[in-house]
């Protein structure tokens, strides 16, 4: 049965610092990144992204997660082409917090 | 029948009232309120924050924040000790830690709502916040090591000195891990002070001497002891003395940390003050193998406490074989007089690419030491200084533990009898460093539950415990800076397994 990781992560990461961050957990705790969303502490409003992963064998290669800002007036559809291109895999679309402010970001392994 | 008189009366004074009720505010009115930011009007409820469920404003102390409100609207504040409001446009945080809230009104003196917005709560916060830790690092040249620890010291180690500063006013930092990384970013980030900079040459000169941005923590106290022993005994000089006197005067020595985490679970840090140094004069005064036995015991497991404005320095032995090869070690010893022009790029691109990370913990400067060690609360304010290098440094460091874990997980299972044999004590090397490391006091691996197995076990088995106490360890690693710090352990283990 597939199972799945949670982690909370910090709201005032950046991009780089949420790639290593998911990155890290990947290798170590052996799965892979399927999805980010941002949420609030019920408890103290103390708002956080919630990094959701699947477990994999150890012997798989999972790349390392790579996130891409979607700014305004970015054409969504241009940037998943360019990262397909790349050999990426498109992971997730969700606005979640970057540096604690809400942005549309577009994940890829 | 009524009196026409009196009705139409009624009605002029009922109209009037309606009329004058209409014109007047009433409770629930309400107005548009603007906070001034870099000049540019913002909603007010785009400029608050969610604090403990609540929407804040966020002040500083002494911060001034403008509001823009309109014409004929009053601004008051319910304390005037916590947010002062001044010529009716400006509001000062002033108590730290204090909530107030802020009611607009108009001329009526009638409470008015504001965009949705029943009570707008200003929050003032420390201002301390924003101040940071800061880690400078510099490297020690070869002659200067050699000076002062003897040259077969300086022919085994490369000394890093760090100054980590805490301009924080009134929270000290508990240094809990200290690194070095020698950062080929830093030849592009260089661009961006000086437009000239060559910054191709810079990254050839680190491809060339350098190859990998490695990260580099200080060697285990036994060995830098053992190092300073060995020359020691070749010498009538007491290296052991001079480690000491050094560090009194230059800072302190660094050992043993979090990667590199002796076996007997001692926390590295060595706090090797003045103090330390008069004791240890009388401590030892005579044989060469007492004086390395006390400064050994001299190395107090204690964190280093860095008080609010105020710096310490950390020298970070690094064995040089980490660092250099036959060519740039050429290039590192060349005194100056001597050095060519390539000589002298290396060191300063050496000097430009060392960066250092420190992390820690922030706590009041009064709280007493065993909340510091204890509570989530003080975890939780775990510093975001160097989190950037932190986490560059924890995923480089949890790609070589994939390695690692792939190695002996194939060796274990492997079809060769041989390989699958050589793999046995590896795996019970892991699991009992593994045992080490969350049985020590200062541990920075939490198992749970606690990993047992026993020598008789096959590799497949012994190699499934290791996995599920690594992933057990990880999923314990609740914030980033502890994921960093299990990572970092966690490698120290599988690297001291899998040696030969």
């Amino acid at each position: 049965m597939t199972q799945f990781i949670e982690r909370k992560v910090r709201a005032d990461l950046d991009l780089e610092d949420l790639e290593n961050f998911c990155g890290t957990v990947q290798n170590m705790s052996v799965c892979k990144l399927i999805r980010i969303s941002k949420k609030a502490d019920e408890a103290n409003g103390k708002k956080f992204n919630l990094a959701i992963f699947e477990e994999v064998d150890l012997m798989d290669d999972v790349p390392k997660p790579g996130l891409k800002k979607v700014g305004t007036g970015d054409d969504i559809s241009e940037i998943i082409s360019k990262q397909l291109a790349n050999g990426k895999k498109f992971v997730f679309d969700a606005v979640i917090f970057v540096e604690n402010a809400d942005a549309r970001v577009l994940g890829f392994r | 029948m009524s009196n026409p008189k009196s009705f139409y009366t009624l009605a002029i004074v009922t109209l009037l009232f309606i009329l004058c009720a209409e014109a007047r505010p009433q409770v629930g009115d309400t107005t548009v309120v603007r906070v001034i930011r870099a000049g540019k009007p913002i909603g007010l409820r785009d400029a608050l924050t969610d604090r403990k469920g609540r929407r804040v404003l966020l002040l500083d102390t002494n911060e001034v924040v403008e509001l823009s409100v309109e014409s004929g609207v009053e601004i008051e504040t319910s304390s005037d000790n916590s947010v002062r409001v001044l010529d009716n446009k400006y509001l000062v945080g002033l108590a730290p830690g204090t909530d107030t809230i802020i009611r607009f009104r108009n001329s009526s003196g009638d409470e008015l709502g504001v965009d949705g917005i029943a009570d707008l709560i200003v929050a003032v916060e420390d201002v301390d916040a924003g101040r940071p830790i800061v880690a400078e690092s510099t490297f020690l040249s070869y002659k200067v090591v050699k000076d002062n620890f003897g040259k077969k010291f300086a022919q085994t180690f490369f000394v890093v000195q760090v100054d980590i500063r805490n301009e924080k006013l009134d929270k000290q930092f508990i240094v809990q891990n200290v690194s070095v990384i020698i950062d080929p970013n830093q030849c592009i980030g260089a661009r961006e002070i000086y437009s000239n900079f060559d910054q191709d040459d810079c990254l050839t000169i680190f491809d060339t001497h350098f190859v990998y941005p490695t990260a580099q923590f200080g060697t285990r106290s036994e060995e830098v002891l053992g190092t300073g022993k060995a020359d020691l005994n070749r010498s009538n000089r007491n290296v052991g003395f001079r480690i000491l006197e050094f560090s009194a005067a230059m800072g302190t020595v660094l050992s043993g940390f979090n990667g590199v985490l002796g076996p007997d679970g001692v926390k590295g840090m060595n706090v090797l003050g003045t103090t330390v140094s008069a004791a240890a004069n009388r401590l030892f005064p005579n044989t060469a193998d007492d004086k390395f036995e006390s400064l050994r015991k001299a190395q107090l497991s204690e964190d280093m406490i860095i008080k609010s404005k105020e710096s310490r320095t950390i020298n970070i032995f690094i064995p040089a074989d980490r660092i250099f090869y036959d060519e740039s070690w050429k290039m590192y010893i060349q005194p100056a007089r001597s050095a060519k022009v390539d000589s002298y790029k290396f060191k300063v691109a050496l000097d430009m690419l060392l960066l250092s990370t420190a992390t820690g913990v922030l706590v009041d400067n009064d709280a007493p030491k065993v909340e510091v060690r204890s509570g989530d609360e003080v975890a939780n304010q775990v510093t975001k200084f160097g989190i950037k290098n932190l986490l560059r440094l924890a995923y480089t460091q949890s790609t070589r533990v994939r390695e690692l874990r792939r190695q002996l997980f194939r060796e274990a299972t492997s079809a060769d009898v041989a390989v699958k044999s050589a793999a046995k004590p590896k795996l019970i090397r892991a699991l009992s460093l593994m045992q080490q490391a969350a049985a020590a006091d200062n541990a920075k691996l939490e198992l749970s539950p606690p990993i047992a197995f026993v020598a008789t076990e096959g590799p497949e088995a012994l190699a499934r415990k290791l996995e599920a106490a690594i992933r057990s360890a990880v999923s314990n690693a609740e914030s980033e800076a502890d994921l960093t710090q299990v990572t970092a352990e966690i490698l120290r283990i599988l690297e001291e397994a899998v040696k030969e």
